[in-house]
């Protein structure tokens, strides 16, 4: 008896919470952009931004935000996403229907967004809203978020193309064993020789996430993570000389050239090391070379004047005395130099499906933030200032910051909602060079870029189903295995490119990338 | 004779207690060593929240400095997000134990209705979860989201304490919750002048439990508070802190001293743990609740 | 003892338990509506991509097709059996190692004499439980790095330098001994609570027949926090599955994956095949693993009763 009851009570509380589910309305639904707007009406937007690193009350309250009030008219008030799993956040933003005009995404969120069909269709409204936009982005840039012939949003071009994964030297070191920067392999293992010899260390480190060592892979024609190989788009470890580059670097690994300990490396351990590699007393691990990102220089700078190798003041400055910068080695002194160059797009801003009605607005709002012509330079004002106040012209014609009402300008990026790519680059450089050996650094290695510079072709597909769904697998895989092989010689790469191509889905990224690519490049 | 039987039962005496006393000093060095290798972690993330950047720390500062700790008291989002975490962890803890005890309460009745099926119906809730979307739902459809609401009533039935109530009620000694009954108190008075008295040793853990897991739960707040960050408690704080991606190219202090400020928050988010614990300990005195009721 | 006398006491117990009844109902209704209305969710592992984030819940559920695409995913992999071979290893190693010792600790820290020490040895025994995966794991790459202080001993003593983190062979040890100093303390706890409560008079009674300390925590604690110590074994068998995703995560690198990739490390790798708005795979290890855990939580039950008379229920 008693049981039944309970059993009946049970029953009773599932079809209530049941129906309350059912219950839940509806709140808005699809909607047409409406084309007839009013642009002198402005109405007040809303928009969802990724993590920036500041409180809320901070971004909304900020000197850009309320510049660009001021510019364009429009009141808008920013969200923005936690830096903790942000795509799992959008999501649910997603199935509340929050309304935000407008959404800024990486490019993976927007290539999951629109496969879901949840991005509104904004070819038409572009040409009627925003002509500067389409004006001051990039054919190339387009294609990155057409899908189908259609536009679902504004791509954001990464700030500068630039060649950022050197190898860096202590070049104290190489002055005291009186040896010249290495041009070439053969030259590179003579200087990981003598350094692994004086420091009783491993000369050459890097961390757990460094499969590709650019500037040694491109000696072996490897530059770029999905690249042309006469006609045919292949991933690296697909190519031709692949097996090559492992031999190369299991034999520098088996003659106790390479850290022992790189597949468990973070950054940190690896600074710690190359700047432990500085000072004559130090025990525990050291290293003359690091194969890094460049945009590691300022924790090697920063640790370098902690540990007081060199002083505070040293530290302001550009440091020739210390660090050596190689971007790529060569297998014979006279073949012709190529390097991987990064690029990309690092968000897309779009526009959710249930907020289609006011697309209006906000594009009329993004436009008005990309105009740069000598009477209207809103870009501008809103990247690096006003002349004289923020910023002087330099004799090479850059834009050279004055501090510190410069510094107003650190959040600028967060403001974007695509960028005028005919300008962004030049303004950006405004802040790297506040630091002088980062600069120093980025145009040693960004010399001739144009002529040798080899782009990662998947940095410009737009969403394709299959690249999409394996890329992350791929790339894992790659890594992982690149560590094991390191170790254990090219034993088994028949057997890793067997599964990469098979149950990774490489076989199915690459002819979906290939199937783009030649559609794209024939035209 | 009589000096001789003296001497041994001296000796025996002695032996006894060369005996315990070698048990006593073997345990304590062994508790020292387990202690000393336990407060490691500690140490290291209290050396690195207390160095400059740019040191390998290991178990002592480098470059000693007070800056990172100074940032954490000054950064107002920690410290209202501890705000949270308090109001979250005190309602939380005293509405799951309560109504976790009052289940266990009834569930240690060998004889009670349906006990075996309440019991699986319980564990099947600690075993499988509906996922994502459909708890999202749920609380969404209840009100609850963008509330602190969302962070204590999802977790309000922790089955491993439950279980844990029962089997330490049912190694209690009956009478005296029949003497009360019989003295006519009802089951309400039962539960809460004798039952929870006498039980305040489990109690206690299990409010830490319930206190600690309230405490570093993250993923509740990920989920349901979606933007919010009004209500984002000290661990989703953190995480975010960690998490966020330092624009090097400012250069300024905090980004360069980011993973030591990141110390120096863990080091005070435990703080508030450290200073309940010893009112926790408090509870565990032995002999107290049993020798009660035999008195 | 009369039958009568026993009939009446159990007629008198059902009075009382109808009275008790309310006390599980807050309990079971907060169960219902935050975990079994969800469970219906568990279906999504059937479905096909439904779109939950453009449609409202049964709208998404209806347009998409039934299907076992996640579970074949799941088990498409060729090392799969690896995997649950590496998940079962690692986690019958912490149980049969690092299961008994919070018993022992929390018996060691019961029998010291000075309360204050006591005190502060559980304060500090407890502490590595606050600490994430990740800083832990950062700590002991440290510690057992290649020039790190274990090294440095075993150098000193003539051996050659290991990686202790990139060898598969030291891998599943590691994953124990870390897990040990991270939760041993931690667990005790439950154990302290139970051996707190046993009757004084007991030991008192033990001191006078002359037992020596080893006797009596062998006569008296364990067989009177035995109780706890099933339930405790039963749960934990329950999550045999589960051999510790966080840490297996921060610790796993590509030299170790071998012997150290779990069920719960490889399905987050093929989550990210998945994307973000792909809940069917996780949904469906999730059905996997509580399946076997409900069969397992109840054999352990089962098995414990028949055998000592005590289970979770």
């Amino acid at each position: 008896m008693k049981k039944l009851l309970s059993i009946i009570l049970l029953i009773a509380m599932l079809c209530t919470s049941v129906l309350a589910l059912t219950a839940c309305p509806d709140n808005g639904g699809d909607s047409e952009i409406n084309m007839d707007i009013d642009l002198s009406q402005k109405i007040d937007l809303s928009v969802l931004i990724p993590s920036s690193g500041k409180k809320i009350e901070e971004i909304n309250n900020n000197k850009n935000a309320l510049l660009l009030e001021e510019l364009t008219g429009y009141k808008v008030t920013y969200t923005q996403l936690p830096a903790s799993d942000a795509s799992g956040t959008l999501n649910t933003e997603f199935m509340n229907k929050t309304p935000y005009n407008v959404i800024k995404l990486t490019k993976d969120q927007f290539s999951d967004l629109v496969k879901d069909d949840l991005l509104v269709d904004i070819t038409d409204a572009l040409a009627k809203f925003a002509p500067d936009i389409l004006a001051n982005i990039s054919e190339e840039s387009w294609d990155v978020v057409t899908v189908d012939g259609r536009i679902y949003g504004i791509p954001e071009r990464a700030s500068s193309d630039n060649i950022e994964n050197p190898i860096v030297f202590n070049y104290d070191l190489l002055l005291k064993l009186n040896l010249d920067m290495p041009e070439t392999l053969a030259e590179f293992e003579a200087v990981l020789k003598a350094m692994t010899e004086y420091l009783g260390k491993p000369a050459l480190t890097f961390n757990k996430y460094t499969p590709l060592v650019h500037a040694i892979s491109s000696a072996f024609g490897i530059h770029s993570y999905w690249q042309e190989y006469d006609g045919e788009v292949l991933f690296y470890m697909n190519a031709p000389r692949y097996d090559e580059y492992i031999e190369y670097m299991h034999s520098l690994y088996e003659k106790g050239y390479i850290d022992v300990e790189v597949s468990t490396n973070d950054d940190a351990a690896c600074v710690n090391r190359f700047v432990n590699g500085f000072k004559a007393n130090a025990t525990g691990a050291k290293a003359g070379a690091y194969a890094c990102s460049l945009w590691t220089v300022s924790s090697i700078v920063t640790s370098l004047q902690s540990n007081e190798v060199i002083t505070k003041e040293e530290s302001a400055g550009e440091l020739d005395n210390y660090l050596g910068y190689v971007r790529s080695l060569k297998e014979n002194a006279d073949d012709d130099e190529k390097v991987y160059r990064s690029s990309g797009y690092t968000y897309i801003t779009a526009i959710p499906y249930y907020m289609a009605e006011n697309a209006g607005y906000a594009l009329d709002w993004m436009n008005s933030k990309i105009k740069d012509t000598a009477t209207e330079d809103n870009f501008r004002q809103l990247v690096i200032g006003e002349e004289g106040k923020h910023w002087e012209k330099t004799s090479d014609g850059g834009y050279m910051p004055i501090n510190p009402a410069f510094a107003e300008k650190d959040d600028a990026h967060i403001f974007l909602n695509g960028t005028n790519e005919n300008k962004y680059t030049e303004y950006w450089l405004a802040r790297v060079r506040k630091q002088p050996e980062l600069f120093r650094a980025w145009s040693e290695l960004m010399e001739d870029a144009d002529e040798v510079g080899v782009y990662n072709i998947a940095d410009f597909t737009p969403p394709l189903a299959d690249y999409n769904t394996y890329r992350s697998s791929v790339e894992e895989y790659a890594q992982t295995q690149f560590y094991v092989m390191l170790k254990d010689g090219t034993g088994i790469l028949d057997n890793v490119l067997t599964q990469l191509n098979g149950n990774k889905g490489c076989d199915k990224a690459t002819a979906d990338i290939n199937n783009w690519y030649k559609n794209v490049y024939t035209k | 004779m009589v000096i001789m039987d003296k001497n041994l039962m001296q000796n025996k005496k002695g032996n006894k207690i060369r005996e315990s006393s070698v048990f006593y000093t073997i345990n304590t060095i062994l508790l020292v060593i387990i202690s000393a290798v336990c407060f490691l972690p500690f140490m290291n993330v209290l050396s690195v929240a207390l160095s400059t950047a740019g040191f390998q720390i290991n178990f002592k500062p480098e470059g000693f400095t007070l800056y990172n700790f100074k940032y954490v008291f000054q950064d107002e989002g920690f410290w209202r997000a501890m705000g949270v975490s308090f109001l979250v962890v005190i309602c939380g803890t005293i509405l799951s134990v309560i109504v976790m005890f009052a289940a266990a309460y009834a569930l240690s009745k060998k004889d009670f209705p349906c006990r075996k099926g309440l019991m699986v119906f319980f564990i099947i809730v600690m075993i499988f979860s509906g996922g994502m979307v459909p708890n999202f739902i749920v609380v969404k459809t209840l009100g609850l989201t963008q509330t602190p609401w969302a962070l204590i009533l999802p977790s309000v039935v922790q089955v491993y304490n439950l279980i844990l109530i029962k089997s330490y009620l049912e190694g209690l000694p009956g009478e005296l919750e029949e003497s009360a009954s019989i003295d006519g108190a009802n089951n309400l008075q039962i539960m809460f002048k004798v039952l929870l008295p006498m039980s305040m040793p489990c109690v206690a853990s299990v409010s830490l439990f319930t206190a600690v897991s309230l405490w570093n739960n993250y993923t509740s707040a990920l989920l349901y508070l979606g933007t919010d960050e009004k209500w984002y408690p000290l661990s989703l704080y953190i995480l975010n802190y960690i998490n966020t991606q330092p624009d090097i190219l400012s250069g300024t202090m905090d980004v360069i001293q980011k993973d030591n400020i990141e110390a120096a928050m863990i080091v005070v988010s435990i703080i508030p743990i450290l200073l309940v614990y010893p009112l926790v300990l408090k509870y565990f005195t032995k002999g107290v609740t049993v020798g009660a009721v035999k008195g | 003892m009369s039958s009568q006398k026993n009939k009446l006491t159990l007629g008198y117990k059902a009075k009382k338990y109808k009275s008790l009844i309310p006390f599980v109902i807050p309990a079971v209704l907060f169960a219902v509506i935050f975990s079994y209305l969800p469970m219906a969710g568990i279906l999504i592992a059937f479905k096909d991509h439904p779109n939950f984030l453009r449609y409202d819940v049964f709208e998404a559920f209806a347009k998409s097709d039934w299907t076992l695409e996640n579970f074949q995913k799941l088990f498409s992999d060729p090392d799969i059996l690896k995997y649950i071979k590496n998940t079962l290893i690692i986690s019958v190693m912490k149980i049969v190692i690092l299961f008994p010792l919070p018993v022992i600790l929390a018996v060691m820290i019961t029998e010291l004499k000075s309360k204050r020490f006591s005190k502060l040895v559980q304060g500090i025994v407890f502490l590595p439980h606050f600490f994430s995966w990740v800083v832990i794991v950062g700590i002991f790459n440290n510690i057992f790095g290649m020039y790190g202080p274990i090294n440095n001993i075993g150098t000193a003593l003539g051996m050659d330098p290991v990686h202790f983190m990139g060898e598969p062979s030291w891998f599943r040890w590691l994953v124990v001994i870390l897990s040990g100093w991270k939760e041993i303390g931690y667990s005790s706890i439950a154990y302290i609570a139970a051996i707190m409560s046993i009757d004084p008079a007991l030991y008192e009674a033990a001191k006078i027949d002359g037992a020596s300390k080893l006797k009596q925590i062998w006569n008296i604690t364990i067989p009177s926090i035995m109780p706890t110590i099933i339930v405790m074994l039963i749960i934990r068998i329950g999550y045999l599955m589960d051999a510790g995703f966080e840490q297996v995560y921060a610790m796993l690198n590509p030299n170790t994956l071998e012997t150290g990739e779990i069920i719960g490390t490889y399905v987050y790798r093929l989550g990210f095949l998945a994307g973000s708005t792909d809940y069917g795979l996780s949904t469906a290890v999730g059905l996997f693993n509580g399946i076997i855990s409900l069969l397992l939580i109840l054999g352990a039950n089962y098995i414990s009763k028949k055998k000592t008379g005590n289970g979770v229920w």
